[in-house]
């Protein structure tokens, strides 16, 4: 019996390290809350010039020197500008699969799709990541046709 | 007086004339001129994606709630 007990307590304790280690995924309320904390961080990083858009739907760092300076998050306390893009785009990605699972396409359309969105939102000084890896103020880019 | 070239030394005359001007006819001017290529590599910058209303409804309700949502527009480009 206590065999079977130290089995038993032994396959818990593996399933709990196992959802332990893989985490439940965040619920779109919880996404939407992080996005929240992020969203001024974010949007002032956009108007220094340090932070941009991919066509990938994802925030990227201009310029690489500027990742590792200090950033302050609401609630949070201080991250690196590198830290916050690294957790804005993990929940992105969580966004575009449940989005993607919720509308049947794939992942890649629905942040093509973001990217579109981003793209279209943002700000004349702000810096757009295009296809080919170039850099390009979006006051720069030609009107779409 | 009259002095005359005899008709042998005009043959030698000539023969020296044209053993001396052959070298200078056979000088050739190699110029090796390899073919340059120049390859520029164009890539397109804009790529045009058709606006999938489904996915931008669902990004815009998702958002409305973070930023404040936007209509959809036809047509975009990344």
């Amino acid at each position: 019996v206590s065999r079977m007990f130290s089995i038993l307590t032994l396959v818990t304790a593996m399933l709990s390290a196992s959802v332990a280690i893989g985490g439940e995924p965040p619920t779109e309320a919880e996404l939407k809350e992080r996005f929240k904390k992020r969203l001024a961080p974010i949007d002032g990083l956009k108007d220094a010039g340090k932070l941009g858009e991919t066509t990938q739907g994802l925030v990227e760092v201009v310029h690489d020197k500027d990742a590792g300076e200090s950033v302050t998050l609401p609630g949070d306390g201080k991250s690196t500008v590198g830290q916050l893009v690294s957790k804005e785009n993990a929940d992105r990605r969580k966004l575009y699969e449940i989005i993607g699972e919720r509308t049947g396409e794939t992942v890649t359309v629905v942040a093509q799709q973001a990217a579109i969105r981003n793209f279209r939102q943002a700000s004349p000084n702000h810096w757009l990541k295009m296809r080919n890896g170039q850099w390009v103020q979006k006051k720069d880019l030609p009107e779409p046709k | 007086m009259r002095h005359t070239i005899p008709d042998r030394d005009w043959f030698h005359a000539t023969l020296v004339v044209a053993a001396l001007s052959i070298p200078g006819c056979n000088i050739e001017h190699e110029v090796d001129v390899k073919p340059t290529q120049h390859t520029v590599k164009v890539e397109p910058i804009f790529m045009t994606i058709d606006i999938n209303l489904r996915v931008q409804r669902e990004l815009d309700e998702f958002y409305s709630d973070v930023v404040g949502g936007e209509p959809p527009e036809k047509g975009g480009e990344l």
